[in-house]
C-alpha cells in the first residue's frame, strides 16, 4: 500500500522545528495530515460501497421500529430486519477493514440486501434493499481501473488538445 | 505512478440491474397476484396515537372480539379489544401512522384497493379486493357507518351470536385453541358470531396481523411530512374511505 | 494506522460470517399472540334456550361466561324506543359460573329472561358497556363501551334473544293501559320512571316484571290492551351472557346483531 507507507513515512520523519504561529497552525497541519491520510485510506478500499451498504443496513434496522410491517414469508418478520440490517452493516465494515476479501463481502451483502426485501418490511420500504444492492455491487466490483486519459498523458509526457481525465 | 482503483461501473451494473429487476418483479407480484404475505402493524412507539386504519367494508367468517392485553414496545401494557377472523375479505385498506426519523416527523401510509366499491358481494358485483386468512386486529377504537348511497350500515353479526363469553373461549380459525390469546382468568369479556360485516370502517389499531394468501392490489406506500397524509382526519365521515 | 494483515483480514471475515450465520440460525420466532393459538382453562355452564312458547326451552349452549357485567341502557324517555313481541322469564336463582369457576352472584340474583323480536328504534343514547366484575379481586382495569345510534337490534324480527341478567335490571313500559293495571299486576311506578318493573322481584306469574309475561302467562292480554308488542321507553339490563338463536338452539337467519353508526371504544 504505497499511499499508506507514504503517510507512515511522513509521520515518522524527525519533526522539523515547530512552526511559528503556535497552536492554530499546528492544528491546521494535523488536520491536513489527517485529511491526506483519510484520502489515502479510502482510496485503498471500496469505501463508498461500504458507506452505502452500511447506510442501507441502518435504514432497514430503523424501519423495523416503524409500525407497519410487510413480509412475504410467514413467521420471521419480527426479527428479520435486525438480522438483515445488521448483516449489511457487518459486511460493509468488512469491506472497509478487510479489502482483500471485498469480493466475498460484496457478494454476501448483495444476497442479504435481496433477502431483506421479502423478509423485512419490503427491504426497509424499498430504500434499504436498493441502497444495499448498489453498495454491495460497488464493493464487489471495486478494483484497479484503467488509467485515466490525464494519467496517460502524464505517462507519455504529451499534451493532447481536448483531452480530459476522470477520477 | 499510483494505480487507480475504484468502482468499475461496467461490472457493477450487472448485479445492480439484476437486483433491481428482481425487486421490481416481486413488487409486481404483490400488486397483481396472490402471494403469501404477512401484513403486520406493531405499535412500537409509546408516544402519540396508535395506527389509523380504514376500509370501505370487511366481510369476515368465524368472528370474535375479546378483551385482552397487549404490551407495547415501550413496555406499557394496555387493554385492547382483539378482533379475530378466520377468513376476511376487505374492500380497500388504508393504514397510516406518524413516525419520527431524527428531527423529522413523517407520516407513513399504506393503501391498497382496486378502486371499486363492492357494495353487496352476494349480488355478484365486484368482489372485495383484499382476501386474507387468519386476521387479527388489536383495537383501541373502531367505528362502522353507513356506506355512501347504500343501505349497508355499521357493524353486523350473523348467526348464533354470543355476548359475554370469555375471550379464551372464542373460536375463529378451526383447530386453534384460544386464538385471541385471552387471559386464563375471569372478567375478560368477548363477543362471537358465525360471520360479520363491517361497513365504512375507521379506527385505531395497536397491532394487526394478516397472514396467508393475500393480494394487495394497487399497493402504494407513501411518506409525507407534517401531519397530512393519514388515512382519515375525521372519524365520522365516509367520503375518504379506500375502496 | 496500519491496515490489518492478511491473516487478520481472513479472521475478520470468518468472524463476520459466523456472526451472521449464527444470527440467522438462532433468531427467535415471533412471540406475538396475533393469530397464534394459546391455552384455555375455562369453566363452562350449560344454559338452556327458550323455544318461544311459554317458558319452555329447547336446545342449549355451553359457554365459558367471562363474569364481566355488560350494562345495556337507554334512559327513560316518554317515546317508545324499543319493542319486544314476547318476553319470558324462564327462571331466577340460576347458577352460572364465570371462567375461573366462581358462581356469579349479582345483587338481584341471576335471572334467565328471553325476548322475541327485540328491536330498538330511534335511539341515540343507548350504550352497552362493562359495568361490573365477579370473582376475587383484583378485577381487570378496562372499560369497553359500544355506542350504537339509530335503529339497532340485538335479536331482531323472529329471533329469540336469551339473556342471563341481574335481577335488578329494569324495563320501562310506555303504555298507559298497562300502568292502569298496576294494582293488579304490581308494576312499580314513580314519576321519574313510570311503569318500570323489576325483574325477579317476585317468583310467581303476574307479579313484578312478570307483568311483562302477561302475553305468556295470560295469552290475549296484549290484545285486550290493544298492543301488538311491549313498547319499551327505557331499559337498564345488566347482562352477564346473551345468545341470539332461532328457537331450536340454532343460528337465526339474517343479521341478529345490527349496530349502525356504532363506535366501540376501549379504555
Amino acid at each position: 500500500m504505497s499511499d499508506s507507507l507514504t503517510i507512515m513515512s511522513e509521520t515518522a520523519e524527525p519533526s522539523a522545528p515547530a512552526p511559528r504561529g503556535g497552536i492554530g497552525r499546528r492544528a491546521l497541519r494535523r488536520l491536513n495530515l489527517g485529511r491526506r491520510w483519510f484520502r489515502a485510506w479510502r482510496r485503498t478500499r471500496p469505501f463508498w460501497g461500504g458507506v452505502w451498504t452500511i447506510l442501507a443496513g441502518l435504514e432497514i434496522v430503523k424501519a423495523m421500529s416503524f409500525s407497519i410491517g410487510l413480509a412475504l414469508t410467514g413467521g420471521w418478520s419480527y426479527a428479520a430486519g435486525y438480522v438483515m440490517g445488521g448483516g449489511l452493516i457487518l459486511f460493509g465494515l468488512v469491506a472497509w477493514f478487510a479489502p482483500t476479501y471485498k469480493g466475498l463481502a460484496g457478494f454476501v451483502a448483495f444476497l442479504v440486501a435481496l433477502a431483506a426485501f421479502p423478509t423485512a418490511n419490503l427491504g426497509g420500504y424499498l430504500l434499504g434493499s436498493v441502497l444495499g444492492i448498489i453498495g454491495a455491487s460497488m464493493i464487489w466490483s471495486w478494483g484497479p481501473k484503467r488509467p485515466s486519459k490525464r494519467q496517460l498523458r502524464k505517462m507519455s509526457g504529451t499534451v493532447t488538445p481536448g483531452s480530459s481525465g476522470h477520477a | 505512478m499510483d494505480e487507480r482503483r475504484g468502482t468499475r461501473w461496467g461490472r457493477a451494473s450487472v448485479p445492480i440491474g439484476l437486483g433491481l429487476v428482481s425487486i421490481g418483479a416481486a413488487l409486481t407480484a404483490i400488486s397483481h397476484q396472490v402471494v403469501a404475505l404477512d401484513f403486520t402493524v406493531e405499535n412500537n412507539n409509546a408516544n402519540g396515537e396508535p395506527t389509523r386504519f380504514a376500509s370501505s367494508a370487511i366481510y369476515a367468517q368465524n368472528v370474535g372480539f375479546g378483551m385482552t392485553t397487549a404490551k407495547l414496545q415501550s413496555g406499557t401494557t394496555v387493554p385492547v379489544l382483539r378482533a379475530g377472523f378466520a377468513t376476511a375479505r376487505l374492500d380497500g385498506l388504508c393504514v397510516s401512522r406518524q413516525e419520527t426519523i431524527g428531527p423529522l416527523t413523517v407520516t407513513l401510509t399504506l393503501r391498497s384497493g382496486d378502486g371499486n366499491l363492492a357494495s353487496n358481494p352476494s349480488s355478484g358485483t365486484t368482489w372485495p379486493d383484499i382476501a386474507a386468512n387468519n386476521a387479527t386486529f388489536d383495537l383501541r377504537q373502531i367505528r362502522g357507518m353507513q356506506q355512501s348511497g347504500q343501505a349497508s350500515n355499521g357493524i353486523n353479526l350473523n348467526g348464533l351470536d354470543e355476548i359475554g363469553i370469555s375471550t379464551q373461549d372464542i373460536q375463529t380459525t378451526p383447530g386453534l385453541t384460544n386464538p385471541l390469546a385471552g387471559p386464563s382468568a375471569a372478567n375478560w369479556v368477548g363477543i362471537s358470531g358465525t360471520s360479520a360485516t363491517f361497513y365504512s370502517v375507521k379506527g385505531y389499531l395497536y397491532d394487526a396481523a394478516i397472514s396467508g394468501n393475500i393480494a394487495l392490489p394497487k399497493l402504494s406506500i407513501t411518506t409525507g411530512t407534517g401531519g397530512g397524509g393519514q388515512c382519515w382526519s375525521d372519524m365520522t365521515t365516509t367520503t375518504d374511505l379506500p375502496q | 494506522m496500519r491496515d490489518l494483515g492478511p491473516r487478520q483480514q481472513r479472521n475478520l471475515v470468518l468472524i463476520a460470517l459466523l456472526l451472521f450465520l449464527g444470527s440467522l440460525l438462532f433468531t427467535p420466532q415471533p412471540s406475538t399472540a396475533n393469530g397464534t393459538s394459546g391455552t384455555a382453562s375455562c369453566t363452562r355452564t350449560s344454559l338452556a334456550l327458550w323455544n318461544g312458547s311459554g317458558t319452555s326451552t329447547t336446545g342449549s349452549v355451553n359457554p365459558c361466561v367471562s363474569g364481566a357485567m355488560l350494562d345495556l341502557t337507554f334512559p327513560f324517555n316518554s317515546t317508545t324506543q324499543a319493542t319486544i313481541n314476547g318476553v319470558a322469564l324462564i327462571g331466577c336463582g340460576q347458577t352460572v359460573k364465570d371462567a375461573a369457576g366462581d358462581t356469579i352472584s349479582p345483587a338481584g340474583g341471576m335471572c334467565h329472561v328471553a325476548f322475541n323480536s327485540f328491536l330498538v328504534t330511534n335511539e341515540n343514547a343507548a350504550v352497552l358497556k362493562t359495568n361490573g366484575w365477579t370473582g376475587a379481586a383484583p378485577s381487570p382495569s378496562y372499560n369497553l363501551s359500544i355506542n350504537p345510534s339509530g335503529n339497532f337490534t340485538i335479536g331482531g324480527n323472529n329471533v329469540l334473544t336469551d339473556l342471563w341478567v341481574d335481577g335488578n335490571s329494569t324495563l320501562s313500559i310506555n303504555d298507559g293501559s298497562l300502568c292502569a293495571l298496576a294494582s293488579y299486576i304490581e308494576l312499580t311506578s314513580s314519576s321519574s320512571a313510570p311503569c318500570t318493573t323489576t325483574i325477579s322481584k317476585y317468583g310467581q306469574c303476574y307479579q313484578g316484571i312478570k307483568t311483562l309475561f302477561v302475553k305468556v302467562c295470560a295469552p290475549g292480554m296484549l290484545q285486550f290492551l290493544g298492543l301488538n308488542n311491549f313498547p319499551i321507553a327505557g331499559m337498564d339490563l345488566k347482562i352477564y351472557y346473551l345468545a341470539t338463536h332461532n328457537g331450536s338452539g340454532g343460528p337465526p337467519g339474517g343479521s341478529s346483531v345490527q349496530l349502525p353508526n356504532t363506535t366501540i371504544t376501549v379504555s
